[in-house]
């Protein structure tokens, strides 16, 4: 039994600590720089244009708005089962859109919370502090504590990578917000996003 | 106990971390997200030049199309790699991130042009090799990473056995200010003038005469 145990421990379980020294490329680095996959099937990918958008119509106070004006930048990231839930863009921005590549270029009307690109980055414009909730409104997604979007269990919100212990729909989209969800499987979030200059 | 369970218990016990997931982490980084869709992200902070960007597009639709889908991400500063800029400086381990989140059970080909060198994944034992040998960028600003890169795709598409045609490599006077020809027509036109008012001053005086 102790020779069986010394074997294991010898042959090092899974790779040896020297090995993976050698091999990690992120040694070193913070728990947070790790790669994550986009998840697999159209969950994983959701449309960016709910059927209110698509009508123009006013959600939750927010109109649609025919320049995109002032804005400041909040980074949301999504995450079930341990895998990453693709942020389209386009998300608050009304058809037709103009695109070139990945990113949205204009629409025909766009909402205060809007992304033009697909990276998790929302355009927020200026007027009351708007809070996730909003966001997911606009989005036409759904957001609950055992919800996020199709995906369900236990969701869990970090901001600046801090968990958030209250209602996630609450969450307050301020400048410069770094905001994970989390379903299904914790991982050690980002507390930081270097946001483009104008933003 | 009998010693059964118990070496199941223990080789369960021992091996249970490298069952686990890997050290989980996120997706911060603009260049995953926008991969996805198109072949090169292009910094943040300064524009590309539109002659630039074209031939680097042209050089990676060559090259997907001879069965090189290679991936490019330029990345000038931190801020292009939005909330993993821990990974700035280090393009062979961002090489990896990128690689390890786009692909999809199939070999992607990823290509990583920072100021300070290049970083390469999943380009097979050849193409690597080629990528150690190649120097890196000749300037920080966008346009001479970006001409890093045509030159690289085209090295690194022949050493994967997927030759493409070399792609002419613009040159930054030439890739998005004035060029030559507008100087020329410049010069031309203040010659003219010139002329015409040295004729309008000989005839003047001819007249007073």
């Amino acid at each position: 039994m102790l020779m069986y145990i010394a074997l294991v421990l010898t042959a090092g379980g899974c790779g040896g600590a020297a090995e993976r020294a050698s091999t990690n490329p992120y040694a070193g680095l913070p728990p947070d720089v790790r790669p994550r996959p986009v998840g697999p099937g159209a969950a994983y990918r959701p449309p960016a244009v709910a059927a209110a958008v698509g009508r123009r119509a006013t959600i939750d106070g927010l109109r649609c708005l025919a320049s995109p004006g002032r804005r400041f930048g909040v980074h949301l990231e999504l995450f079930a089962h341990r895998y990453v839930v693709h942020i389209p863009a386009g998300i608050g921005v009304a058809p037709p859109q103009r695109s070139r590549g990945a990113y949205v270029l204009r629409g025909a009307c766009y909402y205060r919370l809007r992304t033009l690109e697909p990276t998790g980055v929302f355009q927020v414009g200026p007027g009351r502090v708007l809070a996730l909730g909003d966001l997911f409104a606009v989005w036409g997604q759904r957001l609950a504590a055992r919800r996020l979007l199709s995906f369900r269990g236990p969701v869990h919100g970090f901001v600046d990578g801090r968990r958030w212990r209250g209602p996630l729909a609450r969450i307050p989209l301020r400048r410069h917000a770094e905001i994970v969800l989390e379903v299904d499987g914790e991982l050690p979030p980002h507390p930081a996003y270097d946001f483009a200059p104008g933003l | 106990m009998s010693a059964k369970p118990a070496i199941v218990l223990c080789t369960v016990a021992l091996l249970a971390p490298c069952l686990a997931p890997a050290t989980a982490g996120g997706d911060a980084d603009p260049a995953s997200d926008v991969l996805l869709t198109q072949s090169v992200f292009y910094p943040y902070s300064a524009q590309v030049s539109a002659q630039v960007q074209k031939t680097l597009n042209q050089a990676t639709a060559r090259a997907r199309r001879a069965g090189f889908p290679i991936k490019v991400a330029l990345i000038e500063r931190p801020l292009d790699l939005g909330g993993v800029f821990e990974l700035f400086g280090k393009p062979k381990a961002y090489a990896k991130f990128l690689d390890t989140e786009i692909s999809f059970r199939t070999l992607q080909p990823v290509l990583v042009v920072m100021p300070t060198g290049l970083g390469g994944s999943g380009l097979g034992s050849a193409a690597t090799a080629t990528l150690a040998a190649l120097p890196p960028p000749p300037g920080r600003r966008p346009n001479a990473l970006a001409q890093a890169a045509i030159t690289d795709v085209t090295k690194l598409a022949a050493a994967a056995g997927h030759p493409i045609t070399a792609a002419a490599s613009p040159t930054s006077a030439t890739s998005g200010g004035p060029g030559a020809a507008p100087l020329v027509g410049i010069a031309i036109a203040l010659v003219i003038i010139a002329l015409a008012v040295v004729t309008l001053r000989d005839r003047r005086r001819a007249a007073r005469r």
